[in-house]
């Protein structure tokens, strides 16, 4: 109980520090997050910019700020529609059995023999390099691992006694997929979905690294590593503020999902 | 026996299927190829030529066997930027991505599993609370930004070893080669070292539950003993099952080393072919690359069923 309450506190301060920087970056910025100075680049922290300026002079706390709506956005889209859609399909396919499922299962098997990274680079080729291509790929990759929990949980619970009465005294396929196997399954489906979100922000920062994810001049985590390695030695604070900010997030959502796991 | 067949038409069931998916996916799904490689604003006489030469007049069927029948043959056509066979690409690629992710999955496990064990067993100390801190921020820790990190202080301050490119071995020796992979196996290695250390350390938690390890224990075997040969062997199953899928996301976590190092693998040729819309090259790369895990999920699966029979009856 004190382990899961710990992870539990600690994940969502981190979660809720980034969320909020990142919310307060809508209200108010410090500086124009594109306005090039080049009379101040590559400035170390001080008092007018607090994490210092890149190879451009632009202020790098305010492109962490906006950069972080594009890696939440992603981690959400991931985390959420991933959730929804392989629940409902994975429900259904655990719920009616048969060739629905076995089609379902077999194109999740397909799916998770390609890494979602590799889904997300083919996507770039079709579509243009961008940020809703990759978040669309990065979503469609992690459907198929909440598809099979799902699935894989409506499976057992189905036996269970309290279903078995449930149907014995009369409630449909929905109500007891909606009140009595949706509540029992959630617990996995949240450590899940906690992962998830850790694994999309990982994604979404290496093809902005990559230069086929977010493009210019929207910033973005990953973009700004890209950006800053060729002057990592003169300004290694334009490195250290984008890769911290990304371990941050993924560590907070990683200790959440332990955290949820914990009993 | 019947679980290898079963397997080996498996095997060639999923290879067959993703190539297959790759080609509607860059052939079909988007119209007109030709139009995807030169752009809307591609000279009207360039987009006919290379209609003509990726055979875009013949119906979809005839272009679909054809294609079918070169990929059996190992044949993938020709690059449109690099104007050579892929095939000849690939093959100049291949040994450096290879030797890279091997390295990775050695030096990951050789850390992770006594890290692992030693966490697994005994009481709360400081060293174990380290380990375990140390495995949350591994795999939190982008492998990009791991790795600049990494060349800025090993390599441009100490001074240690090369920074980024690769050493030919045929050219500068092994020892130069291997040297130019250091830094590179080790942005790979440490992230998945930190995710395999927690995973034995689960693991071998289970086992430990277990009542042949208390038997073990009050028949006076050795510590050592107890925990290799009585538990590692029965956690295995469960690590080496994971270690499995993290060779997949290490194959694919090696496009984003390579560029990091400037490596050139296939990872950074593959990157190279999306940016330049080189369809051709993409292809036969996505095909190659998906089939290698293919098939190292299928030795593994086989190689499993024959350390552990119980997989057979399954």
């Amino acid at each position: 109980m004190f382990w899961r309450r710990l992870h539990l506190l600690v994940g969502g301060l981190i979660i809720c520090s980034i969320t909020l920087a990142v919310l307060w970056g809508f209200v108010e910025l410090p500086r124009d997050p594109t306005g090039i100075d080049v009379s101040a680049r590559l400035q170390p922290p001080s008092q007018t910019h607090w994490l210092g300026t890149d190879h451009l002079g632009r202020d790098l706390l305010s492109r962490l700020m906006v950069g972080g709506r594009v890696s939440l956005a992603v981690g959400s889209a991931a985390a959420g529609l991933g959730l929804a859609m392989g629940l409902i399909l994975g429900t259904t396919a655990g719920v009616r059995g048969g060739l629905w499922d076995e089609g379902l299962m077999r194109l999740a098997d397909g799916l998770y023999a390609f890494p979602p990274f590799l889904l997300a680079v083919l996507a770039v080729t079709i579509w243009s390099p961008g940020g809703t291509t990759a978040m669309a790929a990065i979503t469609l990759g992690t459907i198929p691992s909440f598809m099979r929990l799902s699935r894989n949980n409506t499976l057992q619970l189905r036996e269970s006694p309290y279903i078995e009465a449930a149907r014995a005294i009369g409630a449909g396929t929905v109500r007891i997929v909606l009140r009595h196997m949706l509540p029992n399954m959630l617990r996995p489906l949240l450590v899940q979905a906690s992962v998830a979100f850790a694994a999309a922000v990982l994604a979404e920062a290496s093809l902005s690294y990559l230069g086929v994810g977010t493009q210019p001049p929207m910033p973005s985590w990953g973009r700004m590593l890209r950006d800053a390695q060729g002057f990592a030695g003169v300004a290694p604070w334009a490195v250290l503020a984008p890769g911290a900010a990304i371990a941050w997030t993924v560590l907070g959502f990683n200790i959440l999902g332990d955290g949820l796991q914990k009993r | 026996m019947r679980f290898v067949l079963v397997k080996t038409i498996g095997l060639v069931a999923a290879v067959w299927l993703i190539a297959t998916l790759t080609y509607m996916a860059l052939y079909v799904l988007p119209g007109d190829p030709a139009v995807l490689v030169l752009g809307t604003e591609g000279d009207p006489a360039r987009l006919e030529s290379l209609r003509q030469e990726l055979g875009l007049h013949q119906p979809l069927h005839a272009r679909y066997l054809q294609w079918l029948g070169d990929l059996v043959r190992l044949e993938f056509g020709t690059s449109i930027r690099y104007a050579r066979p892929v095939g000849d690409l690939i093959a100049a690629a291949l040994p450096i991505t290879l030797m890279l992710a091997m390295l990775a999955v050695a030096a990951a496990l050789t850390l992770a599993v006594p890290l692992g064990l030693y966490t697994a067993i005994g009481h709360l100390n400081p060293l174990r609370v380290a380990i375990s801190l140390a495995a949350h921020l591994g795999m939190a820790v982008p492998s990009f930004w791991l790795g600049i990190l990494l060349i800025q202080w090993l390599a441009v301050d100490k001074g240690l070893l090369p920074s980024a490119g690769f050493r030919t071995p045929g050219e500068e020796g092994w020892a130069a080669a291997l040297g130019s992979l250091v830094l590179p196996v080790l942005t790979l290695a440490l992230p998945r070292a930190a995710i395999l250390t927690r995973m034995v350390r689960a693991s071998m938690a289970g086992v430990l539950q277990e009542d042949y390890m208390r038997t073990a224990h009050s028949k006076g075997l050795p510590k050592a003993q107890v925990y290799v040969r009585h538990g590692l062997r029965n956690a295995a199953l469960n690590i080496s099952t994971t270690a499995a899928i993290q060779l997949t996301q290490l194959l694919a976590g090696t496009i984003v080393v390579e560029q990091v190092f400037a490596l050139p693998g296939l990872g950074r040729l593959l990157l190279a072919a999306v940016l330049q819309r080189d369809l051709p090259l993409v292809q036969g790369l996505v095909v190659i690359g998906a089939a290698m895990i293919v098939l190292f999920h299928y030795i593994f699966d086989v190689l499993l069923s024959l350390m552990d029979p119980r997989i057979r009856f399954d």
